[in-house]
């Protein structure tokens, strides 16, 4: 199994020693790195537009004393190392239960709107409660997705119910939908789109199938 | 270095940047957050640079318009074509820059592939790469010819799927084998619509 496993992960990232923990550390850190590097290469575009707008026509590494002015000021990166926080704090105990990342613990309840469903599930206590102090960096992630043509599609309560939807760390929910966002079959399409041209079973088939494949559904 | 080397190299150096950085957010040190933040601020740029040089070395390819044989042609073609493979998944593995890097470099292999079903053999010379040791490329070049040889393709992109799962490899071989078991169509025939 542990041979299995060393092969998928394909021979620059194979870990030295080759264990089983280090080669699941691996994953974690992977998937964890990954997302956060665009994130970083965001905000650091935020920086770059803010120098060039309040130094114009000066050059970048001129000025560092409002570069520490920016650094200050820039909640970007303060909000993406508590997303990271909350993220790692999520992979570091393995892939979970479907049934771990669903909101109610009173078996499936359905809405008849996302703001129906925010307005009895999203309560600070009932976050908390699940995931600790870890409650501020988490969102609300539909395995079918609930906009475009999927909600002409399904009904309301097809589309917002405690199976359809899961809580992940912000951080992976953007993991998922870089997935989403990526090219599709159809160049026509992204992979949201064009799986909104399948059946709600096969989108849903899929839906776990993206999770899983990314280690945060076992 | 190719691309697609220097870019792995550079989310390693993102990793260690931020690994500094990250730790002096609540510094008063406001000279050495300052620093970091520039350095950051060239990587960013090296990151752009790099996705730049790599979607315009594909681009001068496909633009070339030369008097080279029909079979110079699709060789070049097909070097661009497995130069974009390897780039796409550089991009989606260490970035997970899907919605626009890989997007736009899939664009630009599709492009190829009208091109090089315009001379000589068509898109049936990319089954070459269906033996490239890369999997991303095997299975790149599978997703355009699987209505063509389906037999020799759907068996290459089963086996990708299993080994490279949850990277852009395996994700590529999974979707095209989807769309060809639901609507029988290859990424060429979406193309040709």
């Amino acid at each position: 199994m542990a041979g299995r496993d060393r092969r998928r992960l394909g021979g620059k990232f194979r870990p030295k020693n080759g264990s089983v923990a280090s080669i699941t550390q691996e994953i974690k850190n992977r998937i964890n790195r990954r997302e956060l590097r665009l994130n970083l290469v965001a905000a650091l575009h935020i920086g770059i537009e803010a120098i060039a707008n309040l130094i114009p026509g000066v050059d970048v590494a001129a000025d560092v004393t409002m570069a520490v002015d920016l650094a200050r000021t820039a909640t970007e990166f303060r909000k993406l190392a508590i997303d990271a926080t909350a993220a790692l704090d999520f992979v570091k105990e393995g892939p979970h239960s479907l049934e771990n990342l669903q909101i109610s613990s009173s078996g499936y309840e359905e809405f008849s709107s996302y703001d129906q469903f925010v307005k009895g599930e999203l309560s600070q206590a009932r976050m908390t409660k699940r995931f600790g102090g870890a409650a501020y960096g988490n969102q609300y992630h539909h395995i079918v997705t609930q906009g475009s043509a999927n909600r002409e599609n399904f009904s309301p309560q097809q589309l917002q119910n405690t199976d359809n939807i899961i809580i992940l760390p912000t951080l992976l929910h953007e993991v998922v939908n870089d997935e989403y966002l990526g090219p599709s079959p159809d160049p026509n399409m992204n992979m949201y789109q064009w799986l909104q041209t399948q059946s709600y079973d096969v989108q849903r088939e899929e839906g776990l199938r993206i999770l899983r494949e990314l280690h945060i559904l076992n | 270095m190719d691309v697609d080397e220097s870019i792995v190299q550079l989310g390693q150096k993102l990793d260690a940047w931020w690994d500094g950085f990250s730790s002096m957010l609540d510094s008063e040190d406001r000279v050495a957050q300052g620093d970091a933040l520039l350095r950051g601020i060239e990587i960013a740029k090296e990151f752009d640079r790099l996705k730049t040089d790599g979607l315009a070395a594909i681009t001068a390819l496909i633009d070339r318009h030369d008097l080279a044989p029909d079979s110079e042609r699709a060789a070049s073609l097909i070097r661009g074509f497995e130069f974009g493979a390897r780039l796409a998944d550089t991009l989606h593995d260490e970035f997970r820059d899907t919605a626009d890097g890989e997007t736009k470099v899939m664009r630009l292999t599709d492009a190829i592939v009208k091109a090089l079903d315009t001379i000589g053999r068509g898109r049936a010379a990319l089954a070459v790469l269906l033996d490239d040791p890369d999997p991303g490329v095997r299975a790149l070049a599978g997703a355009y010819l699987i209505d063509l040889l389906p037999e020799r393709v759907g068996p290459i992109l089963h086996q990708i799927e299993e080994e490279a799962r949850g990277r852009s490899a395996g994700f590529r071989a999974h979707w095209a084998l989807l769309a060809w078991e639901r609507e029988g169509k290859s990424r060429f025939n979406y193309l040709s619509r």
